[in-house]
């Protein structure tokens, strides 16, 4: 699911680096140029947990600390330098694999200019810690975070957004569907100084917020399934919509993120009174609740980290040893589930089917089962990551416990893990990449943001709605996603990365699907092939029974990376070729009872899709299509849905 | 030796090559030297029977057993009696009867078979046709590479959830064409509405002023993708999604049968171009033994698969079309009621390959005849390597998964059956 | 900047040049080099790759492209060209004139193009020609007598055309290794053995289902007595078993009771399997017979 997935779908797409155009390309830089070399080559015996030869060689100052032959490294002279020397006559790394010419160059070029490292630092200058301020101020404070870094790039920031694309993003990112005609043009004509503010607080007030952020997280927790999922062939859509309906009616309801965690990890019953049982068996294995998948995505959804690996060794790269995971998998030891119901029994359930009989744990522990390959059979004591063993009584429940110190203000992860999160949600990119991997080695781009998120969002009791409120009302959110043909290409992408400029993302399905349904009239719209209705009958796969869960599936989008385009001929032939899509629109029709003109029935058009008026020319040329007498205005609808423009949130 | 792949949004950018042939882009220039140093390759027509067929009622039966065998047009080689045309095609034919694959479970025995790896949980592995479309297709083809097509199923839908085929790390643009009901051909492939050239007009002013203001590789990636699928429609290749076209005698001679008609949709596609398809049956997990479910296939299946290499061979298409028939596992020696990966057959046909002749040997006699392989045991890794030989691939490459993580086409422990290529 | 140059290419393309395809050919402009005519061949719908994994043959592939006979001349800046595949294109005789100077051509595919008798002798000169493909051509017997000269020639497809048995018999004598396909005698025994299986098995059928349809008849209408039968042996036995004396005889004929029965109602699923057995195998005798008859009739 997303959080194993994460792990190899992300790495790829984030190693695009911040390089600003000119000078500093020649110039390597430790942490973003050398690190991920030390990180695949050296840190498996020279990092958190495996330190051979006393050699650490995580970070700058341990580098120049040394091991036990000395400091690694000296600035400007290669030639003297252990780091060189090692790996320039390929006594390191010692297995078949040494590093490139290319990595050598890059090394040596990086000692020969003086260990230049990245400046920055974590620190926020901006707000006062443990203080809730003005959604307003933490606004200014984030476009200053953001200037500051674009200035040490020597980036500019791209312009402001007009009020469509302002208008259109924020209404998709925050109601999950495009604007309504009449909602484009009350805005769009609207002269009062602070129509953004305006607007942004009318989204957050709809209780689509709550919807859409409710199936984001069922996006991120339960993925459309793929053919390596662990719940392969029982995918149970019907409860993860209810599960993500849930959080979504938390959220109108006014809940903190603080509780609606809290509740995830202590819902004890069935489905029926808590749908967000349903957590236990989505992350877990079969359709089952399992120690190791509840834990694995408590740490990667609500703490930020990834703990995957340590669930069969300990992580070098991460620090995290095995026996911290099963020790946060130990709280749920006793969880037992299914698609329905959650419980914890009374002792750990026997996680190994088959081999060697296993200790049975005691208390609070966890026994590590034969899948994890190393130490199975050790018993492991419950403990919150990064702290020794905990004193906890045997007859109460754990989960309440882990709970409490998960959503702690003093959480080192809670309140970064959630900013990080809605940060990557709006901006297609964390400020800390992948989204679950906030360790030392994979600093934030913007640690002082960061902080200051986290910091705000705590102090507002994680109030999710001044965190959106805040990053919604931002310069940086509200920049255009414009990147004309003349701009260099290079530098859009580094001015994005910086955040200096708005990404444009595809739609994801379900917004796709509400767009659709909403401008057709058509609240169960059904793009399914003609023949989908008796396909159960004839024998055909029961993913296409049903309109909605087909749309899904056939739209789907990359979780991971909102940018990435990847519908398509399938996708394509669809949206061409459906007759649905051409077969009328209730609200259109509607609209038509009004006796507008063409003139306002094509500006109808556009406002309903794009967002916008048209164009002169585009007027002139619906105008001409109109004129033929064999077209309509639902050829209109067709040429608009099918407009890149309509399918970018931009 | 690791390939270096194209980055997926270029590849992206490269389908459009058909469209741009004679502008000059520096990458046009490069995707004609790739597409040239990629061998072409043979198609590939994946049979599956979704459940698990049974080797002893089909091309490994047993003395004493349920099915008799017969001779076939090979002296020496025998298949059951029910399927005599086929036995008949015998020399077009090899027989791989001791594949030994390790997993009992429908689905992930689905997953290996189709992608050479056991599933494991955030891995994601592109399926072999995938491979092949990646591998084989043209890159300005205006057809798909990979096309599935549902054959239905005949007595009741069993054996698990069938598995999806997914490109993985290769790229979106691998994903298969999936066509639902062959007598349908592809959907939405016809234009609905008489006005598609007005309204793609109306739309083409708006996309040249979106993609100038929004220079951006996904919007590309998309009207990449957008023109592939109009080039489709129209193209007149596009013809071969539908079996109406084929004269009657010919949709006669493959059998009045889903399964039949799926051979002859696969056998057009292949014509037009298409690198891989797989044809699906479900409902083949006889747990109530199977004899009589087989019996009431056998005259469908003969006709079809018959008919299907007698005619790529007319057409001069059977050395350049591999055709595999398969399911996830075999069933038990005997009644078949149970799932069985330890000796169990598949049957390949064609493709330029030695036929003609039967690879591997399950026992005879014992207490359990068909129990066990005597000779040259076939492990999934080399089943799925012998494939990717079988249609002109360098199975000796990594694929470049995300992450820098560097992942073999076929695990290199593989041993494929190099007595089976030419 | 290229992938804006790309889409904006794209989308002139797609309205002014909707389909690259039959009859829309670029016309021919004479192709300085190599990459030139790659990119010429795939203008027109085809494209050029390496005909194998190993080696440097290449394989030109044209199908249903929009290749005219005068662009076949591209071919010909190529080196190496191994493969042609010209399956549907408008091509004809004249097209053959520049095929036939490819010299290491090995394969040979003309599915289905306007060539005739005539412009066979253009291919003369291909002497490293292994296959030829003639599905679906104009061509008939005189058309043969061009293929002599061609030493290597192993396979050769002439389905759907007007070739008869007497012209392949003759073509045979001065080439007797090469495979011509169809060749109407294997495929007239192989559907005949195919059928004499298919007979065969029939007959062995309708002995088991005679013995079913017996056993059916004989024992189904019992199986309401047997079953009387049986519970009356189960109620003696319990009987025997209250009085606390030996039950081992009621046991035993429990037993025979049961086996009884169950061979009864046995019969009648062992009869409706038979029947079901029996159609299968008359479909398939029906199936077999009819390709036959078919292929006599030819």
């Amino acid at each position: 699911m997303t959080l194993h997935r994460s792990l190899f779908l992300v790495l790829g797409a984030l190693t695009i680096a911040v390089t600003p155009p000119g000078a500093s390309a020649q110039e390597p830089l430790f942490e973003r140029d050398v690190l991920p070399v030390l990180t695949k080559q050296c840190l498996g015996c020279h990092g958190g947990l495996r330190q051979k030869g006393g050699l650490d060689m995580r970070t700058m100052p341990l580098l120049l600390k040394g091991g036990k032959h000395g400091p690694a490294a000296k600035p400007g002279d290669a030639d003297t330098s252990l780091l060189w020397q090692r790996i320039a006559s390929d006594e390191m790394p010692p297995g078949e694999t040494k590093l490139s010419a290319a990595e050598k160059a890059l090394i040596k070029q990086w000692i020969t200019k003086g260990l230049r490292t990245e400046t920055k630092k974590d620190e926020d200058a901006h707000l006062t810690p443990g203080v809730k301020h003005d959604p307003k101020e933490v606004a200014a404070a984030i476009d200053k975070h953001i200037q500051q870094r674009l200035t040490a790039l020597k980036l500019d920031a791209a312009p402001g957004s007009d009020d469509v694309e302002f208008l259109r993003r924020v209404t998709l990112d925050l109601n999950g569907c495009v604007p309504t005609a009449q909602e484009a043009a009350a805005f769009l004509d609207s002269k009062a100084p602070d129509k953004r503010a305006q607007l942004i607080d009318k989204l957050l007030a709809s209780p689509r917020f709550g919807e859409q952020l409710g199936r984001t997280w069922r996006e991120w927790i339960c993925p459309p399934e793929l053919p390596s999922d662990m719940n392969g062939g029982a995918q149970p859509h019907k409860q993860a919509f209810a599960f993500g309906d849930w959080i979504g009616k938390q959220i109108t309801k006014g809940a903190t993120w603080d509780k609606i965690v809290r509740d995830i990890l202590t819902v004890d019953g069935q489905i029926k009174d808590n749908p967000h049982v349903i957590f236990y068996s989505l992350v877990g294995e079969g359709g089952k609740a399992t120690p190791d998948g509840s834990a694995r995505a408590t740490a990667s959804f609500f703490l930020g980290v990834q703990m995957q690996c340590a669930q069969c060794h300990d992580d070098p790269y991460r620090n995290w040893a095995q026996n911290e995971f099963w020790a946060l998998a130990a709280f749920f030891g006793r969880t037992q589930g299914d698609f329905n119901t959650v419980t914890d029994g009374k002792a750990p359930p026997n996680m190994s089917k088959r081999g060697p009989k296993l200790p049975v744990a005691k208390g609070a522990e966890i026994v590590i089962p034969p899948s994890a390959f190393k130490n199975s059979g050790k018993a492991v004591q419950a403990a919150f990551l990064g702290s020794k063993s905990i004193d906890l009584a045997v007859e109460k429940p754990l989960r309440p416990v882990l709970a409490d110190w998960v959503t702690a203000k003093e959480n080192p992860y809670f309140a970064k893990a959630f900013a990080n999160r809605t940060w990557f949600y709006f901006f297609a990119r964390g400020l800390v990449n992948p989204v679950d991997d906030l360790r030392e080695l994979n600093p934030p781009s913007h640690p002082g943001l960061l902080k200051m998120l986290g910091n705000e969002f705590a102090a507002s009791g994680f109030d999710v709605k001044h965190l959106v409120r805040s990053i919604c009302n931002s310069e940086t959110y509200q920049r255009t996603s414009r990147a004309s043909v003349k701009q260099d290409r290079q530098a859009i992408a580094a001015q994005t990365a910086a955040f200096g400029r708005m990404p444009v993302r595809v739609m994801t399905a379900d917004v796709l699907y509400d767009s659709l349904r909403q401008v057709y009239g058509d609240p169960k719209l059904d793009l399914r092939a003609d023949d989908a209705k008796g396909a159960a009958a004839m024998g055909q796969a029961a993913q296409i029974a049903d309109p909605y869960i087909e749309f899904l599936r056939r739209f789907g989008t990359n979780e991971d990376d909102a940018t990435d385009f990847t519908h398509g001929i399938p996708q394509m032939l669809t949206m061409i070729n459906h007759p649905r899509l051409l077969s009328g629109s209730k609200a259109l029709d509607a609209f038509r009872k009004t006796n507008p003109t063409p003139e306002h029935t094509v500006e109808w058009l556009y406002l309903s899709t794009l967002a916008r008026r048209p164009s002169a020319s585009e007027r002139e040329a619906a105008a001409k299509y109109l004129a033929n007498s064999q077209n309509s205005y639902v050829g209109v609808l067709w040429m608009l849905v099918n407009r890149s423009e309509f399918l970018f949130v931009r | 030796m690791a390939m270096p792949l194209l980055h997926r949004r270029d590849l992206l950018r490269l389908s459009a090559a058909g469209l741009l042939s004679g502008v000059s882009v520096p990458w046009f220039e490069a995707l004609a030297h790739a597409s040239v140093g990629r061998p072409r390759g043979k198609a590939c027509i994946l049979l599956w029977m979704d459940g698990g067929p049974s080797q002893q009622h089909t091309f490994d039966p047993k003395p004493g057993g349920q099915f008799r065998a017969a001779p076939t047009a090979v002296p020496g080689i025998h298949i059951v009696e029910q399927l005599p045309q086929l036995g008949q095609c015998m020399r077009d034919m090899v027989l791989l009867r001791s594949m030994r694959t390790e997993i009992n479970d429908h689905y992930d025995a689905k997953y290996l078979l189709h992608t050479g790896y056991r599933r494991a949980p955030g891995f994601e592995h592109p399926a072999v046709g995938c491979i092949a479309s990646h591998q084989l297709a043209a890159p300005n083809s205006d057809m798909p590479a990979f096309v599935t097509i549902d054959a239905g199923y005949d007595l009741r839908l069993d054996g698990g959830r069938s598995y999806r085929n997914v490109p993985g790390y290769l790229g979106p643009q691998h994903t298969p064409l999936a066509v639902n009901d062959p007598a349908r051909g592809l959907e939405n492939l016809r234009a609905a509405g008489n006005d598609l050239a007005a309204r793609l007009e109306l739309l083409a002013a708006g996309e040249r002023g979106f993609s100038e203001e929004y220079a951006l590789p996904n919007v590309n990636a998309r009207q990449a993708a957008f023109d592939r699928a109009v080039r489709l429609m129209r193209s007149p290749r596009a013809r071969a999604f539908d079996v109406e076209a084929e004269p009657a005698r010919m949709r006669e001679a493959y059998g009045n049968h889903r399964f039949g008609q799926s051979c002859l949709l696969a056998r057009r596609l292949v014509e037009a171009g298409v690198s891989f398809v797989e044809v699906f049956h479900r409902g083949w997990d006889d747990h109530d033994g199977a004899a009589r479910n087989m019996a009431q296939r056998a005259p469908w299946l003969d006709r079809a698969m018959a008919t299907l290499i007698r005619d790529l061979k007319d057409r001069g298409m059977l050395d350049d079309t591999l055709i595999i028939w398969m399911g996830e596992f075999g069933r038990t020696p005997g009644n078949g009621d149970g799932h069985f990966c330890n000796a169990w057959s598949t049957m390949w046909a064609g493709g330029g390959m030695r036929t003609g002749q039967v690879i591997g040997r399950t026992s005879e006699t014992g207490r359990n005849p068909g129990g066990t392989i005597e000779e040259r045991p076939i492990s999934a890794v080399d089943y799925m390597a012998t494939l990717c030989l079988a249609l002109g691939m360098n199975i000796r490459q990594d694929f470049q998964a995300p992450g820098q993580r560097p992942v073999p086409m076929v695990d290199h422990a593989a041993q494929p059956l190099r007595e089976l290529l030419s | 900047m290229i992938s804006v140059r790309c889409s904006l290419a794209c989308w002139l393309l797609l309205v002014t040049i909707p389909v690259v395809g039959l009859g829309q050919a670029p016309p021919y402009k004479p192709a300085a080099d190599a990459a030139e005519a790659i990119k010429r061949i795939e203008e027109i719908g085809g494209s050029v790759r390496k005909a194998a994994l190993e080696g440097d043959a290449l394989e030109v592939d044209l199908r249903s492209s929009a290749a005219t006979d005068e662009q076949l001349q591209y071919l010909l800046a190529l080196k190496n060209v191994a493969v042609v595949r010209l399956r549907e294109c408008r091509i004809g005789d004249a097209g053959l004139v520049h095929l036939g100077k490819i010299a290491g051509l090995k394969k040979l595919h003309l599915e289905k193009t306007q060539i005739t008798d005539a412009g066979l002798k253009h291919l003369a000169g291909l002497k490293e020609l292994e296959v030829l493909n003639l599905f679906g051509c104009g061509i008939s017997d005189p058309g043969l007598n061009s293929l002599q000269p061609l030493p290597n020639l192993k396979s050769l497809f002439i389905t759907e055309t007007k070739v008869t048995e007497a012209g392949i018999a003759a073509l045979r004598k001065t080439m007797p290794k090469l495979v011509v396909v169809p060749d109407r005698a294997m495929e007239r025994g192989q559907a005949e053995a195919a059928w004499d299986t298919a007979k065969k098995a029939l007959a062995e059928m309708e002995v088991r289902f005679q013995a079913a349809k017996k056993d059916a008849e004989v024992l189904v209408p019992k199986v309401a007595e047997l079953k009387k039968k049986m519970d009356e042996a189960a109620k003696k036995l319990n009987e025997a078993k209250g009085k606390g004396g030996d039950v081992s005889e009621a046991q035993a004929a429990l037993k025979v009771a049961q086996q009884q029965h169950s061979q009864a109602a046995n019969a009648a699923k062992n009869f409706e399997l038979a029947q079901k057995h029996l159609a299968a195998y008359r479909q398939l005798e029906a199936d077999t017979r009819s390709r036959v008859e078919a292929l006599r009739a030819k």
